[in-house]
């Protein structure tokens, strides 16, 4: 039987038109999000059966040790019920205080003027090139990249990364350790002499970020809590982004970048939150 | 092995094959302790070995706009790739298990290793943020995981193989047994 090769032809009109599809959708634009809208209109099904499937997986290796664990939960927790009941007596009281004074003294609390969405992760990073996440929301559940991005957080309200593009029915997320990321930010309790947060290369390796443009005085040590400093138009002040692990100085004594271990624990994260909307600013 | 699978026959195989190769290595990317074989990137290198020809080329493009759209900066270069992968595998694709298991082996340490090269070399050349790391860093960077990635890439090789064989396994007749033919793989004849 003749052995099969493939015509030039065919690979080089292929190629060239891959490569043009390549110039226009690395440029950040309508392309990318039409070709997206295109593409999520087909998988959106194939996604859902996807998400099902995992799901499903997951649930089966999962369910008879759950129930195992359940028995002995329900137990614990019908205890737990009663004293609960009574701290709600209690903690009526003061929450109905709380409000009052809240009130009086104009109080505004973290998240109080943001909508937050809720969203599963579809796929984390698959290598050099592909290194975005993809999560189950998009321009159906009210996100727009093309207008402003977004920031993401986690079930502790601790900093994921930011919604680099949306499709119809999902995003991409540029995570926290990616090297394109950065994040205006502040000690914590320090509402001066913000720096700069962003991805490394290198330190992505061991789970890290990179503090950098520290300004002189900045009472920076290790084990200090670091926030967003609500600087910059996109991510809210007071969101907690990592602890200083190690300071590296200059010659001269001064600090002048930091090593921060991001509070998100990028390793068991399965479901993201996106600020949508956050009136309040620091 | 097999020798005269029609088309609908290798429709049939890899489909659902780059459907589960997706499946598995969207499940092991949210895991990070798992090690993760690039089984996307694999699948047109051992279509193309396994039936020559155009199959590795389609799949290649399937598999690598499978991975543009999960987690790629934009659409095209996964394309590429994988286009170029499943072609080198088609045209190196030979005859016999033995061959099968040296062509694969090289082709999955040399494209991994190329693979990773490159893609890193296009994340220093379009940068999506104000900062560019040297291009010495992301080498640095990408020749540490390469140990890691390429014994992952070992192992997702062995399961596509294992994959491959059982779908596109065919009972011998009795008239090639007596006449001794056999190491086909896949779709058609190579030789």
């Amino acid at each position: 039987m003749k052995r099969r090769v493939p015509r030039v032809m065919v690979i080089v009109i292929v190629t060239v038109a891959l490569l043009a599809l390549f110039i226009l959708t690395a440029l950040p634009g309508a392309t990318r999000s039409r070709l997206g809208d295109f593409f999520g209109g087909i998988f959106e099904p194939l996604t859902k059966t996807f998400k099902k499937a995992i799901d499903g997986i997951g649930s089966f290796f999962t369910a008879v040790r759950d129930n195992r664990d359940l028995k002995i939960r329900i137990g614990e927790l019908e205890d737990e019920v009663g004293r609960l009941n009574r701290e709600i007596v209690d903690n009526n009281e003061k929450v109905k205080a709380y409000e009052e004074l809240k009130e009086a003294l104009n109080l505004v609390t973290k998240f109080d003027d943001s909508k937050v969405l809720g969203s599963v992760i579809l796929n984390e990073a698959l290598g050099p090139y592909h290194d975005l996440m993809r999560i189950k929301a998009g321009r159906k559940h009210g996100l727009d990249a093309s207008v402003t991005s977004y920031p993401v957080v986690d079930r502790h309200s601790a900093l994921v990364g930011r919604v680099h593009s949306t499709e119809t029915y999902s995003s991409k997320v540029l995570p926290l350790l990616h090297e394109a990321f950065s994040v205006s930010a502040r000690v914590d309790g320090s509402y001066r002499s913000t720096f700069r947060v962003r991805g490394d290369v290198l330190l992505r390796e061991q789970g890290l970020c990179l503090g950098d443009n520290i300004p002189e005085g900045t009472p920076l040590k290790v084990g200090d809590l670091i926030v967003t400093s609500g600087e910059g138009g996109i991510f809210p002040g007071g969101i907690p982004i990592g602890e200083v692990v190690s300071l590296q100085s200059s010659e001269d004594g001064k600090i002048v970048t930091c090593s921060i271990k991001p509070i998100c624990d990028f390793d068991n994260l399965n479901y993201v939150f996106v600020i949508v909307e956050s009136e309040h600013e620091s | 092995m097999n020798l005269d699978a029609t088309i609908w026959r290798r429709i049939a195989v890899y489909l659902p094959g780059l459907f589960l190769a997706a499946l598995i290595q969207t499940l092991s990317s949210l895991s990070r302790a798992l090690i993760s074989p690039d089984l996307l990137f694999l699948f047109p290198l051992f279509a193309g070995l396994w039936t020559g020809g155009y199959d590795g080329f389609v799949t290649g493009m399937v598999a690598g706009f499978l991975r543009d759209y999960m987690a790629g900066r934009g659409y095209g270069v996964g394309m590429l790739a994988g286009m170029f992968i499943g072609l080198i595998a088609g045209l190196v694709a030979s005859e016999g298990w033995q061959q099968y298991a040296l062509r694969g082996s090289i082709l999955v340490v040399v494209t991994t290793w190329l693979d990773e090269m490159i893609m890193s070399f296009l994340r220093w050349l379009l940068p999506m943020g104000d900062f560019r790391t040297p291009l010495g860093l992301i080498w640095k960077s990408a020749l540490s995981h390469s140990p890691a990635k390429l014994l992952s890439n070992i192992i997702g090789a062995m399961v596509l193989t294992g994959y491959l064989s059982i779908a596109f396994y065919r009972r011998k007749s009795k008239r090639e047994k007596d006449d001794g033919i056999g190491d086909v793989r896949g779709g058609e004849s190579l030789a």
